[in-house]
């Protein structure tokens, strides 16, 4: 049982500790390894491999005690997006901007983990600031995709799930403002789960867009999705836009296994994949909705005509945010500098801020400056928070009479690397049928179900009303089932 | 189509140098992007008031929960003297 230990997953690596079957050393040395054979993928930014490999050796000794009050996350090898920071450690966010910014405090999210017993390998590759949808403008060079080596993994969490799918990983956890967990979970065959804006606090997590921003788990099933969003969730008083809620309980729920799809109604907003789809993926979805009715899920037709809007408000929200939030990049307290002697304060900025971020990044601050702009904020802004709020009521009159919203995760498969380098608005528009449920504050996930006739992974986007995970994890549970496929590796 | 002078002015007030070879290539991405978000206009928002979002957020005493040492705070800066941020002078002699 010592050999491919890296292909379990939580539950089964947590169950092996338990029955003694392997230690958390030697799953610990099976990742590290992995590691370094696959690093040509560029999975990682920072690997902590001494403080992982002393960690592990403690959860050796604690199971070899029987201890039996050890949590479920004991000794499990986790990445962790290079947007959480973790004290003492660099925090690079994928930017020449900060790439040697050392954390003076832990995130929320690394502190929550480490209350479970999680051991951190390190952190992964993602776009820079978490703008884009292919992990193609990190300042430390391009993701691979472990499907395809030529392809991108999706963005802009794209070295989390490298790292999940090419298993250097037992999971990780990213964030998702526009669909940057569940976009690279789809093109690299894995479950990504964005859960209800401000369930997950935010703490120590570098702010792109705060309206929409929300972290959550990159993993190999549902199941594990349930015990990471249960770990993550809850209430934290650092954070103002976090839920005064408990933790959920999703994994209880779903062991208890007392459910079935006669129980559930599944809505298909047609209106939104009438085109733009590639026709692989419309053929797959349209087989998967058949198939979903024949094992006994309520199949409705469900309008959300404003959706067609949501990447034209997306690019109006979220560069405005990040225009405000980047704008604290400024050379003096924290960031690049570029060590010259400008004469003037605001050349010094100039010269920091322009050398420091790349180029997607300058375009949104831009677009964001551009839009808050005097004499164009009404008719950006304003506007766009309206229509918004119109998809928002779409959402609730949807939610009235299905439980789960079902589309494919991405319109197209994984793109070649430098496919969409010069066209900055057609990389926006591969995001079209996740930014709706950032928009509307919504839990949404997306689950492997099919391979294209290319070998490359297709998911499916579910999407529940706000807080509504369980139902979220238990549908996805039934679906993983039935319809999933089994990891590549 | 967005103007150059206007994309000077953006840059300017962003604090950000976009170099003079780059400029037109810019624009021409900058100006698609425009042109896709003015898809908006199509939306008759008449229906949809100014004031009804309402955000819930949750403040916290204000007391002090984590304290950071003054040289943990000023480590990742470029310049410090004294423990302070040091900065290029912001106000003239005359």
């Amino acid at each position: 049982m010592k050999s491919n230990l890296e292909l379990l997953t939580i539950e089964t690596i947590a169950e092996g500790f338990r029955n003694e079957d392997f230690k958390p050393s030697e799953v610990m040395e099976a990742f590290l390894e992995n590691i370094k054979v696959k690093s040509e993928l560029n999975a990682y930014i920072d690997t902590y491999e001494d403080d992982a490999v002393s960690k592990a050796a403690e959860f050796d000794k604690l199971f070899k005690e029987g201890r039996e009050d050890l949590p479920i996350l004991s000794g499990i090898p986790i990445s962790l997006k290079d947007i959480f920071l973790v004290k003492d450690k660099i925090c690079t966010c994928g930017s020449k901007m900060l790439s040697n910014y050392v954390s003076n405090y832990d995130s929320t999210v690394k502190k929550r983990l480490d209350d479970q017993g999680v051991i951190i390998l390190g952190k992964t590759n993602m776009d820079e600031f978490a703008m884009g949808s292919s992990t193609e403008t990190s300042y430390f060079g391009p993701t691979l995709n472990p499907w395809d080596h030529e392809r991108v993994p999706g963005g802009s969490s794209g070295g989390s799930a490298a790292s999940v799918a090419g298993r250097l990983a037992v999971a990780s956890i990213g964030t998702d403002t526009g669909g940057s967990i569940r976009q690279p979970a789809s093109f690299c065959g894995i479950v990504g789960l964005k859960p209800t804006y401000g369930r997950v606090s935010r703490y120590g997590m570098v702010a792109f867009s705060s309206s929409l921003d929300q972290a959550g788990p990159l993993t190999h099933n549902v199941r594990d999705s349930a015990i990471l969003l249960d770990t993550l969730s809850g209430f934290d008083n650092r954070d103002t836009t976090s839920l005064k809620l408990a933790p959920t309980k999703c994994y209880e729920a779903l062991k208890k296994n007392d459910f079935s799809p006669s129980e559930f109604k599944i809505g298909i907003p047609y209106d939104l994949l009438r085109e733009g789809l590639d026709s692989e993926i419309d053929q797959s979805f349209n087989l998967l909705v058949a198939q979903l009715e024949k094992m006994g899920f309520k199949i409705i037709d469900v309008s959300l005509p404003s959706s067609k809007y949501a990447v034209a408000i997306y690019y109006i929200i979220a560069p405005s945010e990040a225009s405000s939030n980047l704008s604290r990049y400024d050379g003096i307290r924290y960031g690049f500098n570029e060590e010259s002697t400008p004469e003037t304060l605001e050349e010094f900025y100039v010269k920091n801020r322009s050398a420091g971020f790349g180029e997607e990044v300058k375009r949104r601050i831009m677009l964001g400056t551009y839009a808050l702009s005097s004499g164009y904020y009404d008719a950006y802004y304003l506007k766009a928070i309206k229509v918004k709020r119109m998809m928002q009521k779409d959402f609730n009159e949807a939610f009235k009479k299905v439980d789960c919203i079902l589309t494919p995760t991405s319109p197209e498969l994984p793109f070649k690397l430098g496919e969409k380098k010069d066209n900055p608005l057609s990389m926006y528009l591969s995001d079209i049928l996740t930014i709706p449920a950032n928009l509307a504050e919504l839990p949404s996930i997306s689950i492997p179900f099919s391979i294209s006739s290319s070998n490359l992974p297709i998911g499916l986007q579910l999407t529940s009303n706000k807080l509504c995970e369980d139902t979220l994890l238990k549908v996805s549970s039934i679906l993983e089932r039935e319809v999933g496929f089994k990891s590549k590796t | 189509m967005v103007e150059k002078k206007e994309v000077l002015k953006i840059s300017k007030l962003s604090r950000l140098l976009i170099e003079e070879n780059k400029i037109d290539s810019f624009l021409k991405n900058f100006s698609e992007i425009i042109e896709y978000i003015n898809l908006l206009d199509q939306a008759d928002t008449t229906e949809i008031g100014k004031d009804e979002e309402i955000v819930e957020y949750s403040f916290r005493d204000d007391s002090e929960i984590e304290k950071l040492e003054v040289e943990d705070v000023v480590k990742n800066s470029a310049k410090v003297e004294n423990n302070f941020f040091a900065v290029t002078k912001v106000i003239d002699e005359e």
